[in-house]
């Protein structure tokens, strides 16, 4: 299960996740995306540390808005402390793909 | 004008001609795509071992059910939607939690490799299962799908290229189940695809999260069956 909190709203959005962030899961995401509108957003700040499991899918969600959000000059940055999600991270090189 | 009335027989002759044409074109190509598979096959059996140092081996369903038809699954979970994703990972979770000592330590590499491979059936085929079996270095895994098979011309760049994919997914999934697995091996055929994933909790990457401590040779858990099935046939029986 993902838990999805909006800690800033827009244009520079703070969410953070808690539980684990898959295809089966990622749509709590995408909903909470869609409500505050991807259009009205500049940075989306994702906190992961608070997540269990995250797979290259749900990765793959996050280089998905960063991909949507530079084309607006816009970025999404990745918080965490969390030994075991930041090597996942670092396995696919997201930080790289991300530029944080 | 009068046609003898056995005239008929040539436009027919023509067109039995034509599509015994056809039909030898098209045996013998299914010949050439038949002795190509087998040659990729028996270039990639032989080559994956070697490279990957025996982590990724490639064995036919005659050696799959060889090797585990007479293996007994602790757990059966059915996969065939998005949901399934986490309610497998759960599941297994749960299971392991009373038998595996240390299992909050290691569990976080072994579900999200498991994710991979379940994700994989739910985005390219339309269902599957997985079996979950304890051996004494550790959890196995076989995903099992009713899917087409893997293109074994892509294998490679499936397994070895991370970022390779042919939708807009992320493409690393191999990689992932490659650094948080010990071994995998891989079945595919037209039937379905079936891929072993075996994992070592005394590896070093294990030895690691548990603070480097020697593994505990697992007692074998009672079995338990989540679930039978999912109404299709899988090629592996």
């Amino acid at each position: 299960m993902l838990e999805v909190t909006v800690v800033k709203g827009v244009p520079d959005v703070v969410i953070k996740l808690e539980g684990s962030l898959d295809m089966g899961t990622g749509h709590s995401l995408q909903r909470t995306v869609e409500e505050l509108d991807l259009d009205r957003i500049h940075n989306l700040t994702v906190s992961l540390s608070g997540l269990d499991i995250i797979d290259s899918t749900g990765i793959g969600q996050l280089i998905g808005y960063h991909r949507i959000l530079s084309r607006k000059n816009g970025r999404v940055l990745i918080e965490n402390d969390n030994r075991e999600i930041e090597e996942i991270l670092g396995l696919i090189g997201v930080r790289e793909i991300l530029g944080s | 004008m009068n046609f003898p009335s056995t005239y008929w027989v040539y436009p027919l002759a023509a067109v039995l001609g034509y599509l015994c044409y056809r039909l030898g074109c098209w045996v013998q190509k299914g010949r050439t795509e038949r002795a190509e598979y087998r040659e990729l096959l028996a270039v990639y059996r032989e080559i994956l071992p070697k490279i990957t140092h025996g982590r990724v081996r490639l064995i036919s369903p005659a050696e799959y059910r060889a090797a585990y038809a007479g293996d007994d699954p602790l757990l059966i979970i059915d996969v065939e939607q998005k949901d399934d994703i986490p309610r497998v990972r759960q599941t297994v979770d749960e299971f392991f939690a009373d038998f595996i000592p240390h299992w909050k330590e290691v569990r976080s590499p072994i579900l999200t490799a498991l994710s991979e491979a379940v994700t994989n059936v739910v985005k390219h085929t339309p269902g599957g299962r997985v079996l979950v079996y304890l051996e004494s270095t550790g959890p196995r895994f076989h995903v099992e799908d009713c899917g087409s098979g893997m293109d074994l011309a892509k294998l490679p760049a499936m397994v070895f290229v991370s970022g390779y994919s042919e939708t807009s997914s992320l493409g690393a999934g191999f990689t992932v189940m490659l650094r948080y697995t010990q071994q995998m091996e891989i079945c595919t055929s037209a039937e379905g695809t079936a891929l072993v994933l075996r994992t070592h909790l005394a590896s070093p990457l294990n030895r690691e999260r548990r603070g480097k401590e020697e593994g505990h040779a697992l007692s074998c858990c009672p079995a338990v069956e989540a679930g039978h099935g999912c109404g299709q046939n899988y090629p592996w029986q």
